[in-house]
């Protein structure tokens, strides 16, 4: 009869390590985290490096190769970068527009309906403020953004996902709201292209230039494009961002002299239109550098937070120990840093610190997500490796 | 700061109805569920599908909204108990009303939308973890605004958010914070413990409303 009850006991079932990873890998995370590593190999604080650099396939790059001479003139990029980290690629390319400051719109009854500006038109000093009010606020009319787009490869086609749209916005809200561009740096001093006495070409600037009374500024957007994706993508977004930001070469506008004269007046008694038509044009040779604010660079760190019942319990082959089922209640949280692999994606209690390394912050979200309570303890564990990572990472931008 | 109302079952059509109004920004939201998943693919066998879709107060919406949807998402999905409705779906309507503050800006609709969800998921009787509410802050110049004004957070250095769950009549676990511009540690924590007193205080109101709307609901009068 004994033998009997021994031959019905249950038998685990036995999976190997890589099985298990990809049956359950929330409990594989859980034994690596208390064998005291993590899946790939890393420990718990240990950040993934990250070469960056530019990648050189912007409008005004010169080809070292080739004796200095500009390659790229057909392209219309105007800074990029390429940033590795394991085997993940970001290649970020940047393009500009060109958008009129004081645009009819602008003057529009219902604009200032909307921005809450209805004043007495008698007050023309009070015009420019309004303006200023229209785009933006005191402190949004301080500070330029970017518009960037994220494209995820995942070997499928379609519309941008959830994912997609949310780190795109992301980074137009901390870039906008950090500041780290000066929307001054942005705007565009139009110059007039003309031809002196000697048939040089000059171009005349300022006071020179007295049909051009409208003011234009750039607007930049960005491409992402990441390829070979294995955790959370915005640490990586941002800096491919910035990288491509500091490479980026705005070009010299100028305004075609032939359009800048070109005024229509249609004669029927008092119905006088005046058109202005412009035609910029950007120069293929001349640029300029844009200038960001290099206080507010920042790095990016995104932590996720793991929780373990006890570190100290032991797993005995599948023995029941009852006395350590009391130590459950000693939770402990541990802070793992560049989030890889499924399990550590799956992690929905984050992190995510923008960081300048001088005690300055641009962006900080906490999640909670499932599972334990958020401690201040774990806050600042996060703010402080976040300007370590900054301090290290930032000059090699 | 700002003052605020909240009204429990406003729609007839939907489960559950509330709004919410920070005195320049109005939201009402609707629950509809838990019901049959709409698209097959959208069916997890373990959980609720949340289907969230927020509507602006003018146009239709664009990638901004879809980043409010995002964030509600992670709230709502750590609040709702979600493992007691598996295969089946929850609509979430979030429609602004006034928006209140510029484009540039979602911490104000945020936290609006926030406290409307939760009294909206109460009154549709979707089971939830906890009570929880938000509310919001603007820094300037070493100061906190709590629920600052249109103007006030124009010209903040940085604005926080966050959302706190409820246990006893007091803000308890923090759920979610989000903290945009240029800020320190003291201030991200001096702006946590401003956002859960403010919550506090929220929260009295809250409860009124509540109980308000369950005596409204009662029909066996003595």
């Amino acid at each position: 009869m004994s033998q009997n009850i021994e031959n019905v006991q249950l038998k685990g079932v036995i999976f190997s390590p890589s099985e298990l990873a990809l049956v359950a890998p929330d409990i594989t995370l859980t034994k690596y985290i208390k064998a005291g590593y993590r899946p790939s190999l890393r420990r718990f604080n240990e950040f993934k490096p990250m070469i960056i650099s530019t990648a050189g396939i912007s409008r005004y790059d010169i080809s070292l190769l080739n004796d200095g001479k500009k390659i790229n003139e057909l392209t219309t990029v105007i800074g990029s970068s390429s940033i590795k980290c394991g085997g993940t690629s970001t290649i970020c390319t940047i393009s500009a527009g060109l958008v009129e400051d004081n645009f009819e719109a602008v003057n529009d009854y219902r604009m200032r309906l909307d921005a809450d500006i209805i004043v007495n038109n008698d007050d023309k000093n009070e015009e420019n403020e309004e303006i200023d009010n229209i785009l933006g606020g005191n402190l949004i009319n301080k500070n330029g953004c970017v518009y960037p787009v994220i494209e995820i490869a995942k070997g499928t086609t379609g519309p941008p996902g959830d994912e997609e749209i949310g780190l795109g916005e992301k980074l137009y809200e901390t870039i906008l709201h950090s500041g780290l561009i000066n929307r001054e740096e942005l705007k565009v001093d139009v110059g007039l292209k003309s031809i002196d006495e000697n048939g040089n070409e000059i171009i005349l600037r300022g006071d020179d230039v007295g049909v051009i009374k409208k003011k234009f500024s750039f607007v930049i957007y960005a491409r992402i494009q990441v390829f070979g994706k294995t955790g959370p993508l915005f640490d990586q977004c941002y800096a491919s961002l910035v990288k491509a930001l500091s490479d980026t070469k705005l070009p010299e506008v100028y305004l075609n002299e032939r359009e800048s004269n070109l005024r229509t007046k249609s004669g029927k008694r008092n119905a006088n239109i005046n058109i202005q038509s412009y035609d910029l044009v950007c120069d293929s040779v001349k640029y300029r550098k844009l200038k960001l604010r290099k206080d507010r660079i920042c790095w990016s760190s995104t932590f996720g937070i793991v929780d373990l019942s006890s570190l100290n319990k032991e797993d005995n082959e599948g023995d029941i120990d009852i006395i350590t089922e009391t130590e459950e209640d000693i939770e402990q949280s541990i802070l793992l840093t560049d989030l890889e692999g499924e399990a550590e994606n799956n992690l929905s209690k984050r992190i995510s610190v923008l960081s300048n390394g001088e005690g300055f912050f641009t962006s900080i979200t906490i999640e909670k997500g499932n599972g334990s309570r958020i401690t201040t303890d774990i806050i600042k564990q996060a703010l402080e490796l976040s300007q370590v990572r900054a301090k290290d990472m930032i000059p090699k931008f | 700061m700002s003052a605020y109302t909240a009204k429990q079952n406003i729609l007839q059509q939907v489960d559950g109805s509330a709004t919410f109004q920070f005195s320049t920004t109005k939201i009402i939201s609707s629950i509809t569920g838990p019901i049959e998943v709409a698209r097959p693919r959208n069916e997890k066998p373990t959980e609720a599908f949340l289907s969230i879709s927020v509507r602006p107060s003018t146009g239709t919406p664009t990638t901004r909204e879809a980043f409010l949807e995002v964030k509600l998402k992670k709230i709502l999905s750590c609040m709702i108990n979600m493992e007691q409705y598996p295969l089946s779906e929850i609509q979430i309507v979030v429609q602004i009303l006034e928006s209140g503050e510029r484009e540039q800006f979602t911490c104000m609709e945020l936290a609006c939308a926030v406290n409307s969800l939760y009294l909206a998921l109460l009154n549709a009787g979707i089971s939830l973890k906890a009570s929880f509410l938000s509310s919001f802050c603007a820094s300037k110049d070493d100061n906190i605004i709590v629920r600052p004004t249109k103007e006030e957070l124009d010209t903040s250095t940085a604005n926080h958010l966050s959302v706190f769950s409820i246990s006893d009549g007091k803000a308890d676990e923090l759920i979610y914070s989000d903290s945009i511009g240029k800020t320190t540690e003291t201030e991200l924590f001096s702006a946590l413990a401003a956002i859960s007193s403010d919550v506090n205080k929220i929260n009295e109101t809250v409860r009124e409303v509540i109980l308000q709307s369950v005596v409204d609901d009662y029909v066996w009068k003595f």
